[in-house]
């Protein structure tokens, strides 16, 4: 997934590979400019020109479809896909939801999109996915606008219609950086439990190491348009071993922590226009050397499952 | 009450008494037609509390609890409804514009966005040239020499003076709006969510920034965060709001060793561990804050209180000192300490 800007092309993603199971939380996780928020939305074919995907293959199934390949899917096709198989949640739920429109029409222009059923029916279904997410008095707020809702509410309204057409994967992005830490708290645990429930998968899309370690099975850390690592979310915090995960961890600040240094990786991420030659962490990196700044790191298996792009052993 | 206690305190820098700030909101053209009254916004609510030399105070809470509110009134660029605000024992919202612009000085001010606080026109240099000029503060000959000083200050290289604040990153810009604020030689630093902007690799290097400063120079500041972990890092004492008021304040360590107000206790669990093996299943509290436009009767986190009883929706309770250096806003949590 490359971005086609007028002078120079920014590779957002590059050679990004992974496999999220059925009924699993993978998380990616990395800072601004990493590429976790492009990957997300290449799964729906929502990259927008100039950016443009130039290269890999993004595989779908699940009882009835198999291994189907989304992005040389026919429009069409996709359609089938989008919202009713894979469905997504925004980080901003004050710009994702139309203003003038009614929270109950959102959802049942989602719901009306394959249901043979009446509008009566419909709309009893909304209801109950309004329940389904926390939405007290939904008879009532049906009737509402998105500027009657608070943040954390709207988020809710998001969660509904996502799931209104009981997808087997749902993309979070960000769901909850733009919320406060209690309503936050509230919307984690709801998407826990409706996952748990439901049985679908989620990819959850974040920068915060805290929701991750509370949320997800499996994690890659994303850097630079990479993945640097990926491991069972145990197992990343418990023995990191890229640097730049480590350097991560070590910047949270944390009960040990209080009241002494922090240990921050040096400089800030690079610009994505002029990657750094080799390892594309190495100018941040304390245990930097000549090899590392030297030809270009795959993923490799440093213990069962277990993967890291680092060709040393930090630990 | 609390304030014979706070009084006791000899050495304060800053002194906040019964301060209170209201907004009226805006009228609809009908409302305004028929002479109706604008609804009143309360955002900071009767809030008094000290700054002692050299410390840092970290005042937490969700949007809406009125920290920024609070912090402005400090820094004067709100003028607030009631109370005093006591800096080096003078009264700064008496003071004339004359006095104040002396005084602020020697109050500053560090911003959260790093990309709106800084003017895109000005390279880095004019625009602490300026600051340095305004106040007078150093002779126009020893200029350059003090913006190279300032800048190392904070961790950047000399020749940034020469840039435009577009060729920096989050995390420098935030270091040049640093360095325009200790350009001042000020006493009391007010940081305003100064790393929410940051990721978390540069808010670290941001954070050890400001801790060194403070000790090196030795500030007092006050520290606005929405998070947790930060202010837990940096802070010595913790002042916890929530709508406007105070509900809980102390030493750091009281504060997360001793947490009594049932909000205090609901904002730390609430937060995400970084550790897989604290997970949690079933959120810390239900419910959305109230609107501030209409603040519940009684203790304010009543509706959402978990220990709540039939007394707290009637009786305001007072921030009373529950142990040494420790202040709580709840009755529930006083009558647990009789027993």
């Amino acid at each position: 997934m490359h971005f086609v800007a007028p002078q120079v092309i920014v590779k957002a993603v590059d050679g990004v590979s992974f496999s999220i199971r059925s009924r699993e939380t993978f998380g990616l996780v990395g800072e601004s400019g990493s590429g976790k928020t492009v990957t997300c939305r290449s799964i729906l074919r929502l990259i927008h020109p100039p950016g443009e995907i130039v290269a890999g293959s993004i595989r779908y199934q699940n009882r009835e479809l198999q291994n189907r390949e989304l992005l040389t899917m026919p429009g069409s096709d996709f359609d089938r896909i989008r919202g009713r198989e894979i469905s997504m949640i925004f980080q901003d739920p004050m710009t994702a939801l139309n203003p003038v429109l009614r929270i109950g029409n959102q959802i049942l222009e989602t719901l009306s999109k394959d249901d043979k059923a009446s509008r009566q029916e419909r709309t009893e279904r909304a209801i109950q996915l309004m329940k389904m997410v926390g939405i007290p008095a939904p008879e009532r707020r049906l009737r509402e606008f998105p500027h009657q809702f608070s943040g954390g509410m709207r988020q809710r309204v998001m969660i509904a219609i996502a799931l209104s057409r009981g997808p087997h994967l749902l993309l979070a992005d960000e769901p909850t950086t733009a919320i406060d830490v209690t309503i936050q708290d509230q919307i984690l645990k709801l998407l826990m439990r409706l996952q748990r429930e439901l049985g679908m998968s989620m990819l959850f899309v974040t920068h915060d190491l805290g929701i991750v370690a509370q949320t997800c099975d499996t994690v890659a850390v994303m850097y630079a348009g990479r993945i640097v690592e990926q491991a069972a979310t145990m197992t990343l915090f418990k023995a990191p071993h890229h640097p730049y995960t480590l350097g991560l961890i070590a910047s949270v600040p944390s009960a040990r922590s209080a009241g002494e240094r922090l240990q921050p990786i040096p400089g800030s991420p690079p610009n994505l226009a002029h990657v750094p030659e080799g390892c594309r962490f190495h100018p941040r990196c304390a245990y930097a050397s000549d090899e590392c700044r030297q030809g270009e790191f795959p993923l490799r298996e440093i213990s069962p499952e277990h993967l890291s792009a680092c060709i040393k052993d930090v630990r | 009450m609390s304030g014979k206690a706070l009084d006791s305190y000899g050495d304060a820098v800053l002194r906040v008494q019964s301060v209170t700030k209201t907004f009226e909101l805006p009228l609809g053209l009908v409302p305004a037609i028929l002479r109706r009254k604008p609804e009143v916004v309360t955002a900071v609510d009767d809030v008094s509390l000290h700054v002692s030399k050299g410390e840092i105070l970290g005042i937490v809470g969700e949007s809406g609890c009125g920290k920024t509110t609070l912090l402005r009134c400090i820094a004067r660029l709100y003028d607030p409804d009631s109370g005093q605000i006591l800096f080096d024992g003078k009264d700064i919202l008496k003071m004339r514009s004359g006095e104040m612009r002396s005084e602020r000085r020697r109050i500053q001010m560090i911003f959260q966005d790093p990309y709106s606080s800084l003017n895109p026109r000005f390279r880095v240099g004019r625009m602490l040239d300026e600051v340095l000029s305004v106040h007078n503060v150093c002779p126009p000959n020893q200029r350059g020499e003090r913006v190279a000083q300032l800048l190392e200050m904070v961790g950047m290289h000399a020749d940034a003076a020469h840039r435009l604040p577009s060729q920096f990153s989050g995390g420098q810009r935030q270091r040049i709006g640093i360095a325009r604020a200790l350009a001042m030689e000020p006493t009391l630093l007010l940081a305003d969510e100064p790393v929410s902007a940051l990721d978390v690799s540069v808010q670290a290097q941001v954070i050890n920034l400001l801790m060194d400063l403070q000790s090196q120079l030795s500030l007092t500041m006050i520290f606005v965060s929405h998070d947790l972990r930060v202010v837990r890092h940096i802070s010595h004492r913790i002042v916890v709001m929530y709508l406007g008021k105070i509900m809980e304040m102390g030493t750091t360590s009281l504060i997360f060793s001793n947490p009594r107000h049932p909000y205090t206790k609901v904002l730390l669990a609430a937060a995400p561990q970084a550790d897989p093996t604290l997970r949690t299943e079933v959120a810390a509290i239900q419910g959305d804050p109230p609107s501030p436009i209409h603040i519940p009767p009684g203790c304010r986190f009543h509706p959402r209180c978990p220990s709540a009883s039939q007394s707290c929706q009637a009786e305001i309770p007072i921030l009373k000192e529950v142990e040494s250096g420790h202040f709580v806003a709840c009755s529930m949590a006083e009558a647990s300490m009789g027993n």
